[in-house]
Order: structure tokens, then sequence, then C-alpha cells
């Protein structure tokens, strides 16, 4: 047995003590309680003397096994290391088999707590020994295992500190996450495999590691850290993962440690550290709490200084004197984009002394010096915090942010680290050439945001240079990629990003490579205009949106559209070969609009789309192979509009294979169902059960008078109508054919008064 | 606003906010007007707002603007059902917009600037900076200082060099 075998008689008799308040006679109400209060009750001891109670009695045995919380303490009168990871095993080993007795119905064991401290313990081999160092350390991943949401692991050693394993943290569970006393490294701050982690704690950690990273971290304390000190690179690197989490986040660091961060920032400016870094820290800073002994020079100084950097809208000193004791009580609510600094004047004074208070001002902004000593001014631009000065030259294109790097010192090196970037050229080519080469080149390898080129390609040669400038900002990760480049021709290679999530083309000629968007996992949005499209297929798995206006298909075959994912669809004015739609089953919306002075698949036939299948014009290009074109792939849509000129047959030859449109509640029908007998829209009628709402839309000329054969079978089968709650007709003047269509519709079973007529001027 | 406010009530959803500026200025909206702000919205959600919301760091005169706005904005979403009225209204908001915009000094534009990411008001914040960056656009350096009295301190030396130095930026 790993725990200390207690002598049952003596725990007995502090059962009865405990007892001996609430009750006068001998009956044991402890044991008495209900399981859920004892397991709470068992949870505020410390874990060797919770599981001690199992000798209680029967009733007792398991008891502790549930308690929601485990706190391991130091006092439980070891006399070897041994006999101490003894008890940490057996621990473990008799609470893992709980949950596997219990299983899903046990209650859940919510936190794990280390408290454990070098004086207790009385005897020396604890730390010095490797064996057991690793132990100890282990016991953190041990206890994570446990789903446990809050895991404490403090330590409390003079120097000694235990150094953690090179290995991540994977929880699902763990929120909460302190360590305290112990020296961490890279892997051990990568929380990338702990996807609930809100809050961590850090107490005089020895931080060695170049990056911290969290995707859901939201409050982060760190009090007396210690990096390696006198290498710069840590310094850095210390700020740097601040940074990047605070810039997505826009969680508030606390730092506790007044002399680490002034030390790092007066690091930084000597090295001429980027401005940006230096104002993340105090963008959102709201107050500033000292914890000291006493208000002395020391605070007044800092104070001083600190004042001078935040920018004075925001600065709100308070001197608060706690006593010693409370100073590591730190509380925040950290929703709000709000910061709070807490420093702390540690007993030693020595740190003033190593601190050069120049070097300081020398990064502040000119403007807040300034300001400071005037108190006010107009330039009220220079106060905006460097972020928002960022997005405010993100409105602007990418000369004109360059070139505000002359106007004062603070502008200096804004526009490095932009993250959108806006190239458009006019004029000469050479200069917009060497302009963008310096621009790319010249520019913080920072990851982009979002980038434009807007500019037209003038020469052949130029292409090669411009799809190099492309492949170079999806190296820099942009997430948004307009290009709109007047005659470029994209490079026939499918190119890779795995974060790109919209894409805009517009004025280029794209082939068949460049769009297999398979290396594109991430994208969702792709908008085409005026392009040329030179592909036999258009794919994506992920595309949620896709529109394609005015663009030329000049591929032979009909353009295949394979996107599985796809929620909206516009295809606008077609020129060339409709493109082929495969199945698109979670379509939510789509417009179709065909003109017939762009769209090939017209035919001069007179009654266009019931040609028979001789007819070359409709059917040279798929002989009448390819089925229907349209139609099927927007069998699944929610809303649809499908307008077309009268010409533009591929609709209606599509409803020789009219598919059923399950999920069609609304639908727009413009010009090209008109025929006398209305056999079209009677079709597409039949074909849409769960109908609500219908809009036709008439052409203006009364050119109709198409004779049309009765190629769909299922002209007598009446439709159901009662989902059919409206019908509106926009025509410009009720004449002959309105009349028509709403008697045919009402020979179909649409009560009259539903049809709605508007006469209008305008259409679509 | 206190009529908007009664309707609001009336139709079951609005639960009143009140948005309380640095000088002490009280401002009453409705929940689906203040939820525009991210920072409001994530404070109704966490049921913090009971005893209204201190803004330590937006002077009233900006609070006023920005509780337009965002009463101008709320109607925004409600009304898209209707595509005929949503247009009418987009017209509207369109011209309100502007008329804020243009109507402002610089030192106002920047406090609605910080009090719009403060707020974390996404498209009032875009809205202004978009100002600023037109106000900025097509200007050179000195007069993009005159502008924003924007001190020069560079010697002259310096900016020679720095010019020099994005010469690529500067030759037209």
């Amino acid at each position: 047995m790993q725990s200390p075998p207690p002598p049952a008689k003596r725990r007995r008799r502090d059962a009865r003590d405990e007892d001996a308040p609430s009750a006068a006679s001998d009956a044991d109400h402890l044991s008495a309680l209900p399981d859920d209060i004892l397991h709470t009750l068992l949870s505020l001891l410390p874990a060797h003397e919770a599981v001690r109670t199992c000798a209680l009695g029967r009733r007792w045995r398991d008891v502790w096994r549930s308690a929601p919380a485990v706190r391991v303490t130091g006092a439980g009168g070891w006399d070897s290391a041994a006999k101490f990871t003894a008890f940490l095993d057996g621990l473990f080993r008799r609470l893992r088999s709980r949950r596997r007795r219990l299983g899903d119905a046990s209650p859940r064991l919510e936190s794990f707590v280390f408290d454990l401290n070098e004086i207790d313990f009385g005897f020396a081999g604890l730390l010095p020994s490797k064996s057991n160092h690793l132990h100890l350390s282990r016991a953190i991943w041990r206890a994570a295992r446990h789903e446990v949401r809050v895991l404490r692991f403090r330590l409390f050693t003079s120097e000694q500190r235990l150094r953690l394993p090179d290995l991540p943290l994977v929880s699902h569970h763990l929120t909460t996450l302190e360590l305290a006393h112990v020296r961490v490294n890279d892997r051990v701050l990568d929380f990338s495999s702990c996807p609930s982690l809100l809050d961590l704690i850090l107490h005089r950690c020895y931080i060695d590691a170049v990056q911290m990273s969290s995707q859901s971290l939201n409050r982060l304390i760190m009090t007396d850290i210690s990096t390696a000190a006198t290498s710069s690179d840590h310094l850095k690197s210390s700020t740097c993962p601040l940074k990047s989490i605070d810039d997505d986040l826009k969680w508030c660091p606390t730092f506790s440690k007044l002399k680490n961060l002034v030390r790092t920032y007066s690091l930084q400016t000597t090295e001429r550290y980027k401005p940006r870094e230096q104002s993340f820290a105090f963008d959102h800073l709201k107050k500033v709490e000292f914890m000291c002994d006493e208000v002395d020079d020391r605070v007044r100084k800092i104070s001083k200084i600190l004042s001078t950097y935040v920018t004075p809208l925001q600065v709100n000193v308070r001197i608060r004197c706690f006593s010693y004791k409370q100073r590591f009580q730190l509380c925040l609510d950290l929703r709000q984009p709000v910061c709070e600094f807490l420093g702390q004047v540690s007993g030693d004074p020595r740190f003033l002394s190593s601190f050069d208070a120049r070097k300081v001002f020398d990064g502040m902004s000119p403007e807040s010096k300034k300001a400071l000593v005037e108190g006010g001014g107009d330039d009220r631009i220079s106060f905006l915090p460097t972020a928002l000065l960022q997005h405010v030259l993100s409105f602007l294109q990418a000369k004109e942010v360059v070139r505000t790097c002359v106007l004062a010192r603070r502008w200096r090196h804004l526009w490095k680290p932009m993250p959108i970037l806006r190239v458009t050229g006019a004029g000469d080519a050479r200069a917009f050439h060497t302009f963008t080469y310096h621009l790319l080149l010249l520019r913080d390898r920072s990851p982009l945001e979002s980038c434009t080129f807007d500019f037209n390609v003038f020469s052949k040669d130029d292409m090669p240079i411009v799809n190099l400038w492309i492949r170079y900002v999806l190296l820099c990760q942009v997430r948004v990629l307009t290009l709109a480049i007047g005659g470029h021709q994209l490079t026939d290679l499918p190119v890779v990003s795995p974060i790109l999530t919209r894409l805009e083309l517009s004025r280029l000629s794209v082939n068949g490579k460049f769009l297999d968007f398979s290396s594109y996992p991430a994208l969702k949005e792709l908008k085409m205009t005026n392009c040329e499209i030179s592909a036999d297929k258009i794919s994506s798995k992920s595309l949620k949106r896709l529109r394609i206006c005015e663009c030329k298909f000049k591929s032979k075959m009909r353009t295949r559209i394979s996107v599985p994912s796809l929620l909206f669809l516009k295809l606008i004015a077609v020129k060339g070969r409709t493109p082929f739609l495969e199945d698109m089953p979670v379509l939510v919306t789509a417009k179709v609009l065909l003109l017939d002075f762009y769209c090939k698949d017209c035919c001069d036939g007179n009654d266009p789309g019931y040609c028979p299948v001789g007819c070359t014009q409709c059917y040279g290009i798929d002989d009448g192979s390819a089925g229907c074109v349209l139609l099927k792939g927007l069998a699944d849509a929610t809303n649809l509009e499908l307008i077309a000129d009268p010409e533009v047959f591929i609709l209606k030859r599509d409803l020789r294979w009219c598919p059923t449109f399950t999920n069609l509640k609304t639908l727009l029908l413009s010009q090209w169902f008109e025929s006398s007998d209305h056999c079209a829209l009677i079709c597409i009628l039949q074909h849409s059960p769960v109908l609500e709402k219908l809009t036709l839309q008439l052409s203006k000329k009364s050119v109709i008078n198409v004779r049309s054969r009765a190629i769909y079978n299922s002209m007598e089968k009446p439709f159901t109508s009662e989902n059919l709650k409206t019908v509106e007709v926009k025509c410009q003047d009720i004449d002959q054919r309105v009349h028509k269509l709403m008697k045919s519709l009402n020979s179909y079973g649409i009560p009259l008064e539903r049809i709605n007529i508007q006469q209008t001027n305008q259409f679509s | 606003m206190a009529a908007a406010a009664a309707e609001a009530t009336t139709d079951g959803g609005g639960k009143m906010i009140i948005l309380i500026s640095a000088d002490g200025k009280r401002f009453e909206v409705t929940e689906a007007v203040a939820s525009q702000s991210q920072l409001i919205s994530n404070m109704i959600e966490d049921d913090c707002t009971e005893n209204g919301v201190r803004l330590p760091n937006v002077d009233g005169d900006i609070l006023t603007m920005v509780v337009d706005y965002c009463n101008m904005h709320a109607g925004d979403a409600a009304a898209a059902g209707d595509t005929m009225k949503a247009s009418s209204t987009e017209e509207e908001l369109k011209k309100f917009d502007a008329e804020l915009v243009q109507a402002l000094e610089n030192p106002v534009l920047f406090k609605l600037i910080l009090a719009a990411n403060f707020l974390n008001i996404k498209s009032l914040l875009d809205m202004t900076c978009q100002r600023v960056a037109d106000m900025m656009s097509g200007k050179t350096p000195e007069q993009m200082r005159e502008t924003f009295s924007i001190e020069n301190d560079f010697t002259p030396e310096e900016e020679a060099a720095i010019r020099q130095e994005n010469a690529w930026a500067f030759d037209d």
C-alpha cells in the first residue's frame, strides 16, 4: 500500500471530533451525510488525509476517490523521497481505477492541485535526484490525463526550479493551468493541444522558450518571471508571443514583474526594435496599479516613465499600498479590451539602477512626448495607437502608405508590417515594377491578411514577374487575395495555400490547373469577373460562395463546375458555352442570368429549346449526351433566380431532364419561360412540390408567338399548389400575355387572388 | 429615442441598457442598439450591465455620436426582411453616415476612432478610418503634415536620407 497506513483508531477519533459540534449524541452524523457533501468535504482535505479516510469504515472506502478536487501537499510527513513518489504513484493508480469502475456516472474530477513546499519535506533528496525530478514533473501530465479542468502545480523552493519535460500538454478539458517555480520551455508553452485553455498563470517560472502560443487563452498572468536575462534573444522572444496573442485575441496580459518588462523594453529600443511591438502592450492599457509597501521614489519614477508611454487619453495611475503579503492577489476581468498592468515593486531596488531611462524615452513617439509636455494639440492623429494608425493606412494604396514614412519619426517604419497591401498601378510600367519589387522585398516578412493587385500588364515578358509576386503573397499566408490584373495570364500551375479563404479574380485569363482548388483547403469564396476561363473543370471541395460574372468560357467542351459544398452561386452573363453544374447538395441560393448576345447557347430556330436532337446549334457541343446542364445541379436550391433571354435555349432544353426541386421555396423566372402554352413554366411548377413564392418577369415586347411542341410528357399532370402562397407577375403593360398567363396558371389550380400583378418599367 | 425604446420593449426583445460616459452623461439604449458594440454585447452575454456600463474613456459628446450611429444602424438588421424598405433605408443610412463623418473636425474624428475601437464597433471604425484615409489620399507628405498638424521631427538631412532610402516610392 502506497499511502502510509494510518492508525485506524486515531482516524475514527478525528471523525468523531468533527462530529461533536453538530450532534451531541453518539450517532455518526458524518457518515450519514449524502455522498456529494462528503465529496466536497474530502476535496478540502489534502490528498494524503483524504485517502486515509478509506480506513474509516465500509461507507468511506471509496468516497475519497469521487471527490471533485485533489490537492497534493507535501505535509504528509514522508521521511523519504521514495515514499512520497510511491504515494503519488498509488494516488494516480487508484484515481484511474475509479474512473474505469464508475465510468461516466462518476462525478468529474474538476481540479488537481499540487501544493508542495520544500520545507514540508524535510528531506533534501527529493529534488536533486534526477529520477525524482522526472517523476515529480511528470505528475503534471498524469494529472492532466484525468480530464481535469483546473490544474495547479506549485512547488515552492528556494532556488532549485523543477525542469519540466520537453512535452506538450494534451488535454481537451483543461481550462486553467497554473505553474509556479518551474522551468518551462517551448514545447510546454505550446498549448495548441489544449483547445479549451483559458487561463494561464505562471509564477516565478523560468521561461526558456522563444514562443508561447495558444489559440484559446483569455487570461495570462505572469508574476516574477525570469527569462534567460542576459541574452537579448530571449527577452525579445518573450514579448513576441505576447504580441501575437494580443493581436489575435484581444486578451490582456498582466505583468506583475515590472523589472522584467522595463528591461525588456529598454532592450528593444536599443536594438531599434520595431515600434509596432512597443505599442502593443500599451494600446489597451487602462489602469496601472502598484502594489508596494510604501510610495517611495521608485514608484514615482516608474509611474512617471509609464505615463510617458501610455497615450495621455488613457493614463490612469493608481497607487495602492498593499501589505507585502497581499502582493500576489491578482484579479482581472479580461473579457474587455482593457489591460491592467500590475506592477510590483519588490524589496530589491537594484533594478532601477540597471535601468536606463534615456533609452526608454528613445522608443517613445516624439508626438506623444511633445503632447505630454504641452498637454494637447491638434495633431491628434499621432495619438492613435499603432494598430489603429495601420487600420487607417490599410485603406490607402501601397504607394501612399510607404510615403508616410517621411512624415515623422513615429511614421517611419509604420508601413513595413502592414497586414493589408493594395498595390495599384497606372502610368509607367517600369516605375511600377520597381516600386512593387521594392515594396515586396523591403516590407517586413510578416503575414498578410489581405492583398490587392490592381493594374494592367502590357507585355508578355511581365507575366512571369507578376506570377512571382502572386506566389510571394501566397507564401505570406494571405487570406484574402484580389487580383485585377488586366491582360494577365495566371500561371497554369496549381498554387498551394493552406489558408487562403477568399480569392477574387478579374480581367485575367485563367487556365485549368489554376482552377483546381484542391490545394486551397480553406478557400470559401471565389469571385471571377471579366475573366477568360480555359479549363475543363473548376473544382473545390471547400468553396461556399461562387460568383462568376461576365466571364468567357473558352474551352471547347463545357467547363464542369464541381463545388459540392457550395451554398451561394451566381452565374451572371456567361460568355461562350454555359458551364455544366455538378451536384451541389447543400446549395441555398442561386442566380443564373444568361444574355443572348453573350451566351453561345442560343439558337436561331424559331422555337429555341425545343429543337430536335439533330439541331447542330443546340446539340453541336455535347451531342445531347451532357443531359441536364444547369438545372440538375441547381435541384437542391432553396431560392432560385433563372433569368435568360428568350433566344437562350439551354434552360428550356434542360427541362427535358427536369429534376425535382425538393427544397425550392422561392423562384424567379424571367423571359425565357414565356411561350404560348407556358409549358416550360408548368413543367417547373410540376417539379417544385414545396414552392411558396413565384415571381415571373415578362419581356418588354410581345415577341413571343412561339408555338412550342409539347416535348414534356407530364403536361396533364396537375401540380400541388397548396404551398404556393403568392405569384407575382411583373410586366410593362398588362396585355394579352398577362391574361393568358393568369388563365393557364388558374387552370392548373392557382386561385386568382394569389396572383399579384405589378406594372414596372424595370427589368433586371 | 425614448419612443424607440418603448417600441422595442413592446416588441418583447428590448431590455434597456444605460451607458455612462466619462463625464457622467447617461444614455439609455436598447440591447439591440448597444450590442452593435462587441464590447457591450459581450457584457450583455455575461450579465454585467445591470448598473449601467461605464465607459471611462469615451466623452459624452463622442458617445452621443456613437449612440446616434448605433440607433440609426440598429434598424438596419430589423428592416432587412422587406427588400424595398431595406433599400430605401440603406440609402438613408449611407447619407446619414456620409454626413456624420464629413462634418467632423479632426480631433473629434480621432476621438470617434478611439471610441469605435474601444467599443469594438467594426462598421463605425471602418467608416471613420476610411474618412481619415480619404483625407490622406493624394497628398504630399508636406500637405499631410499640414492637414494633421504632424510635427516633422526629422532634421533636413535625416529626411533627405529617408527619401533617398525610399526613393522607389517617391518618384513619379
